[in-house]
């Protein structure tokens, strides 16, 4: 599904490079999570990948396409959910108002918008604007955006670092449940190992300049639960790889 | 900040249009006009710029007011509704005004005396100081076919108002028939070239300045009235010239000097004024002198009142007993 | 102005009240020319603007502001929206702007008189060139500081540009606007006297000047209180155009007022230990805090 292949960014020529020779894939319906230090260039990466920013070197293929500006079956989920939010307006407003520049008729978007409300648990909240919402409900809002989009493949930014940690686990709980039922692809980045380990059913460890340091399988059993699972031995030896892999010291960077 | 508008709107009227308004009338002097015997009495006075003030600068140049015993601090006003205010309140002992400013003045109630005889234009229709002028190629050729249209004056509610409708009334119209519009003298003949407004009263030296640009005179709206009608006045308050009879006499004298020694020999006059004001020696020696008496002249007042009240500037004719000192 | 209850309407009126009083009581005792009573100036103001004077003078002078106003703001937002996107134009026409701007619409008034005459269109010329700055400035300064987290969001949706300006940009950019719009009004109307002190022939502004130099004082201060209507009729319609317009930028900087049920609804998912107190303490905040960014919401307070 998703290339890429040795991609790198250097901002000032002649400066330090935030990415360098970036080398992974994710596969159809995959669930990646990708995790590094603060400052790695995680947030650079995302944005070559989202096709925001062009990349210095090295080419990104989703679906055997070529990435040159913001791809069509990619949605991006942002860190900060309530700046990527539309105050001016209600939330169902919110969801569908990428829905009529991908050539929707507005019976078709007021479907999707339903259908993605409804799977994010806030069918009835469409009428209300972001601003009355709490900081957990708005991330939804900014899913179910991106839900109704129909994207192959979901692009998301640390996106339940700014929620307490209870109403993480739920939203945690929410995408794998999205993640199944939609059978899309998601690239998931955090900086939370147990999220990462809790997650996904790989995670690329990054290191700085942006790149692939290891990969790691999370042999877990498909079915997750908040509880159990983190219970499981397996899983506490999972987190304790990956923070090894991220502590260790990298001879392989330029 | 939700009343700002109307804060705004209200400071900008008050600001612009009660300039010097004092809240005491009446007020009167500064005290300056006491006591003659000691030394010379200093007097306030503001007159229009141009000829008015132009006489002022003279008198004090050639010493006639010295010699009168009167140090006078003559400064540029911005016409005849603005002065008075500023005399009411105590910021000038002595207003230079036109009459009909006055005469309005005074019969709303406020207590002015007229010492002195201002500019007056001279006897000589040619030598009038004010003219109706259109533009050189303009197929006007007298006031008749103006009506209607709008003519540009200086200042509203003045003597233009009077000796255009009497001009008016004189070619067979209504003293109304015309629209005056209010625009400075310095930007009046650009306006009447563009052809905003079809005529204008001007006075010297913008009448020869225009002339010079090829605008054309097409009537003599001061002589029309009367030939030698005064124009201009000087004003004290009431008070002023009870409590202060030598100071009035004083400048009195100095007025009358001054405007002899102007009638005796006006080429000194014409020669002094470019160094009293902005003119150019060529332009000095083209422009046409008013006429000074020093002494108010009677008829004109009776004239212009009679006027005022029919075109309904006034309501009735002010008593000029009580108002003419001089 | 405060969305209040009727005590508060009551408590408005006071103070102006008082000073009214307290006006009419000095006038009459002092007798001064310059400053008649009350009585006398009503009696104008009715006289003038009730009504015979309205279609003549108001009429006009209203027309007038109002079309310099929407030229102003026209192009203001138009060349704002430009400015603020194009850095390159923006530093290119900054030196010539703000020279334009520094000049005081009344030392105008000979340049307009000769480029326009004595009509209508000078005067709202002036208008609109003095009106014009707080609008283009405040649309500038709204257009660039939309949230970059929007404008991001907007391209990766791969949302055409004309739709990111119009639909993304300006609606982030009006609260701004809209500031720049209410300097512009008051602006607006004070222009709108002062054009009319030279070169005019009808209008507010030029009765209460023909009063002055007719030393109608009672009718110069008539037409002056009218003034002063004027503006706070102007500044109260537009409050309630800008409320209906940005009710969104109030609710979300929590500049509502008293607590509405909408503010109730704020709190969705019971809190472990929420006390009356902290629920007040929290809604106040919400109303005192500015919005670090317009368009944006604290994400704080959500936690």
């Amino acid at each position: 599904m998703l290339v890429v292949s040795d991609l790198s960014k250097t901002y000032a020529p002649g400066g330090e490079p935030a990415m360098a020779g970036l080398d992974f894939t994710v596969g159809e319906r995959e669930f990646v999570c990708i995790v590094g230090s603060s400052g790695c260039g995680k947030t650079t990466m995302l944005r070559c990948l989202s096709g925001l920013i062009p990349p210095t070197e090295g080419s990104i293929e989703l679906e055997g396409r070529a990435v040159q500006g913001p791809p069509e079956d990619m949605a991006y989920v942002f860190q900060d959910y309530s700046r990527s939010l539309l105050p001016w307006q209600t939330v169902a407003g919110n969801v569908s108002f990428p829905l009529k520049y991908k050539g929707l008729s507005k019976a078709e978007a007021a479907a999707a918008t339903e259908e993605a409300l409804a799977a994010v648990g806030l069918a009835d909240r469409g009428r209300s604007y972001p601003w009355q919402l709490s900081g957990g409900m708005q991330q939804r809002v900014a899913i179910a955006r991106a839900l109704a989009y129909k994207p192959r493949i979901l692009l998301m930014d640390e996106p339940f670092a700014s929620v307490d940690a209870q109403t993480r686990a739920e939203l945690e709980d929410l995408l794998l449940d999205i993640w199944r039922r939609f059978e899309i692809t998601v690239l998931f980045v955090t900086h939370d190992i147990d999220e990462a380990v809790y997650l996904s059913q790989r995670v690329l460890v990054l290191h700085k300049p942006a790149h692939v340091f290891e990969a790691i399988d999370v042999d877990l059993p498909a079915e997750r639960d908040q509880m159990d699972t983190k219970k499981l031995p397996r899983f506490g030896e999972l987190r304790s790889r990956v923070l090894a892999s991220l502590r260790a010291p990298d001879t392989t960077s330029a | 900040m939700t009343t700002w508008p109307r804060i705004g709107a209200a400071m900008a009227a008050a600001a612009l249009l009660i300039s010097g308004c004092g809240s005491d009338s009446g007020s009167g002097g500064s005290g300056s006009g006491g006591g003659g015997d000691d030394g010379p009495i200093t007097l306030r006075v503001a007159d229009t710029n141009g000829a008015p003030l132009y006489f002022l600068q003279y008198g004090i140049q050639e010493g006639f007011f010295e010699d009168a015993g009167v140090t006078l601090e003559a400064t540029a006003s911005s016409g005849g509704a603005t002065v008075i205010p500023q005399l009411v309140s105590g910021d000038l002992d002595i207003a230079g005004s036109n009459v009909v400013s006055v005469l309005i003045a005074s019969s709303q109630g406020l207590p002015l005396k007229m010492v002195a005889a201002g500019t007056a234009t001279s006897e000589e229709p040619e030598q009038d100081f004010s003219a109706l002028m259109v533009p050189g190629d303009s197929p006007i050729a007298d006031i008749s076919q103006l009506e209607g249209q709008k003519v540009a004056v200086n200042t509203l509610r003045n003597v233009n108002d009077i000796v255009l409708g009497n001009m008016l009334e004189d070619a067979g119209l209504s003293f109304d028939s015309v629209d005056l519009v209010e625009i400075p003298f310095p930007d009046m003949a650009a306006a009447i070239e563009s052809g905003d407004v079809a005529a204008g009263v001007l006075i010297e030296p913008f009448i020869t300045v225009a002339e010079q640009r090829g605008l054309k005179i097409i009537g003599r709206p001061y002589s029309d009235l009367k030939p030698g009608l005064q124009i201009g006045t000087y004003v004290m308050t009431e008070q002023f010239v009870n409590e202060n009879p030598d100071a009035v006499e004083a400048f009195q004298e100095g007025v009358q000097a001054t405007a002899d020694a102007i009638a005796e020999d006006p080429e000194a006059f014409r020669q002094a004024l470019p160094e009293l004001g902005d003119i150019s020696p060529e332009l000095a020696e083209k422009v046409r002198i008013n006429l000074w008496r020093g002494e108010t002249d009677r008829e004109s007042l009776e004239l212009i009142q009679e006027l005022m009240v029919e075109y309904e500037l006034i309501e009735d004719e002010v008593d000029l007993d009580e108002l003419v000192v001089g | 102005m405060i969305r209040a209850r009727l005590g508060d309407w009551a408590l408005a009126l006071v103070v102006p009240l008082l000073l009214l009083v307290g006006y009419d009581l000095w006038a009459r005792g002092a007798g001064d020319f310059f400053f008649p009573p009350l009585s006398v100036i009503g009696g104008n103001f009715a006289d003038d603007w009730l009504f015979e004077r309205v279609p003549t003078d108001l009429l006009p002078s209203l027309a007038r502001m109002l079309a310099g106003y929407a030229i102003a703001v026209a192009i203001g937002v138009v060349a704002g929206m430009v400015l603020g996107s194009l850095r390159t134009l923006a530093i290119a026409l900054d030196p010539v702007l703000q020279f334009l701007r520094a000049l005081p619409p009344p030392t105008l008034i000979p340049v307009s008189l000769l480029v326009f005459g004595a009509g209508d269109s000078a005067k709202i010329f002036l208008i609109a060139l003095g009106a014009l700055w707080p609008v283009l400035l405040n649309t500038v300064d709204g257009v660039r500081g939309v949230d970059p987290t929007v404008l991001d969001m907007a391209r990766s949706y791969r949302i055409p540009a004309r739709a990111r300006l119009l639909r993304v940009v300006l609606p982030a950019a009006l609260p701004r606007i809209f500031a720049g719009a209410r300097t512009a009004l008051a602006i607006a109307i004070i222009l709108m006297v002062v054009s009319e002190l030279v070169g005019a022939s009808n209008g507010v502004g030029h009765t209460v000047q023909l009063a002055q130099r007719g030393f109608n004082i009672p009718e110069m201060w008539a037409g002056t209180v009218l003034l002063g209507l004027v503006g706070f009729a102007f500044n109260a319609l537009f409050v309630a155009v800008e409320r209906r317009a940005l009710g969104w930028h109030h609710g979300s900087t929590g500049r509502g007022g008293a607590p509405t049920r909408r503010t109730r609804l704020r709190r969705e998912r019971p809190r472990p230990v929420l006390t009356p107190t902290r629920t007040a303490v929290a809604v106040e905040s919400a109303a005192a805090g500015p919005a670090p960014t317009e368009g944006s919401v604290p994400d704080a307070r959500r936690q």
